[in-house]
């Protein structure tokens, strides 16, 4: 969503849409939108090939350790989780983009895009947790409700 | 003969009879007052029935009427819809037009250029980079450090190539340093990227005066990119008098995240450029 941004950051739609799956479903079934994700994001992106799929994995294994009926109903969570997730990420991406040479001023990376990319991405994650929600009841068997 | 036929006899009779008194009065003028009283008697009903009668026609035309007008509105709004859809075609292709004419003007203010250009078919998804994937690759002649560029200004260099598709390293990425100078003054420095800000020109000789508004244009040094394209403009400067050099923030002259088209300098080579190779 290039036309889409906040601070100059876009949202990570593809981050968040990863972490929702991984906190509803679990690592089994969350690795595969993991792989899938971060391949199509390798032929995207100016970096080095095969670091978006090392940070979705990463983070997609990380987030669904904490799958449980929890993060279900209440949205708070999924928001922590969100802003960890995108921190993560890019510092994964960071130290991809230095093991291959190229200039990484901390300071900036971190002031600059990370912290409003956590904003943002925390911002849009009530809508993306909404929407795979829904599509894990479509989807999913049906949860006994207490 | 039976009564009711003896009846209707009988009233055949009379008629034939007050026509034949009729005729034979009629001409001389006898059964004027007759007349005249007759029609004082049915005047009434006859304009009443006219009435009727005319407000039945003004009906049946009102339903035609509103018959017509329901086709021509359905022929209307079918006109408008079509009427949209070339408004909008043309729209684009004024957009079109701009971009060509400004991309043409360039072009022949600079005829040593061969100049080819290219669409923007994707961005980087990232926040950490800045790139863009262009719809030219080595079969279109493409290079990797070739410079890209609008009418406005640089853009960036490629840095990837593919068959059909080549990856632009943008001005504004935390990796690209370019050799410049200030129009004005002529003093040199050197443009990097910055993640998440404007480029910074920097190593600018402290006793060069430097000023916001002052054009940045790359000086050519070292061979990466031809002289004198526009890079931006300078928005602020800083640097202590005891400082060996001031810095000075440009604001890139292309704004990249709107960029549909741009063009390669296709007979300029780099000099030296450590970027990827071409991949088959």
């Amino acid at each position: 969503m290039p036309h889409v941004s906040v601070w100059g950051v876009k949202p990570d739609l593809l981050l968040l849409v990863v972490v929702s799956w991984n906190l509803l479903r679990g690592s089994g079934q969350g690795i595969l939108w993991s792989v899938v994700g971060g391949l199509s994001l390798d032929l995207l992106w100016g970096g080095p090939f095969g670091f978006c799929t090392i940070a979705l994995v990463s983070v997609g294994f990380l987030t669904g350790l904490g799958e449980t009926n929890v993060f279900r109903v209440s949205l708070v969570l999924p928001l922590v989780v969100a802003a960890l997730a995108t921190v993560c990420y890019d510092v994964i991406l960071l130290f991809g983009l230095r093991l291959v040479g190229r200039p990484v001023i901390w300071a900036d990376a971190l002031s600059r895009v990370v912290g409003p990319s956590i904003l943002v991405n925390v911002a849009v994650m009530p809508i993306v947790f909404g929407a795979m929600r829904w599509m894990h009841r479509f989807t999913g068997p049906e949860e006994i409700g207490w | 003969m039976s009564q009711s036929q003896s009846r209707v006899a009988a009233i055949i009779v009379l008629v034939l009879g007050i026509a034949l008194v009729a005729l034979l009065l009629g001409p001389s003028g006898q059964l004027v007052s007759v007349e005249h009283g007759a029609l004082q008697l049915f005047s009434p009903v006859q304009y009443a029935l006219t009435r009727v009668v005319r407000s039945l026609d003004g009906l049946r035309a009102v339903i035609k009427g509103m018959e017509r007008l329901q086709r021509e509105n359905d022929e209307f709004l079918h006109q408008i819809d079509a009427l949209r859809t070339q408004v909008e075609m043309l729209r684009e292709a004024q957009i079109e037009n701009e971009v060509l004419r400004e991309q043409l003007g360039f072009a022949q203010a600079h005829v040593s250029y061969e100049v080819l250009s290219a669409e923007v078919i994707g961005r980087d998804p990232s926040n950490l980079m800045r790139s863009l994937i262009i719809d030219r690759g080595s079969e279109e002649g493409v290079v990797p450090g070739m410079p890209v560029i609008t009418a406005r200004g640089l853009v960036g260099r490629i840095v990837e190539v593919h068959k059909t598709s080549s990856t632009v390293l943008l001005v504004t990425d935390a990796s690209s340093s370019i050799s410049a100078l200030v129009q004005r003054t002529r003093a040199t420095g050197v443009v990097q990227g910055r993640m998440g800000r404007n480029p910074i020109m920097r190593h600018i000789p402290q006793d060069e005066p430097v000023e916001v508004g002052d054009v940045i244009l790359t000086s050519g040094l070292g061979g990466s990119f031809p002289k004198r394209l526009v890079i931006g403009y300078v928005t602020s400067v800083t640097g202590e008098d005891i400082d060996l050099s001031q810095e000075a923030e440009i604001r890139p002259a292309v704004d990249c995240d709107s960029l549909d088209m741009v063009m390669l300098l296709l007979d300029f080579s780099p000099a030296d450029f450590g970027g990827t190779d071409v991949v088959p």
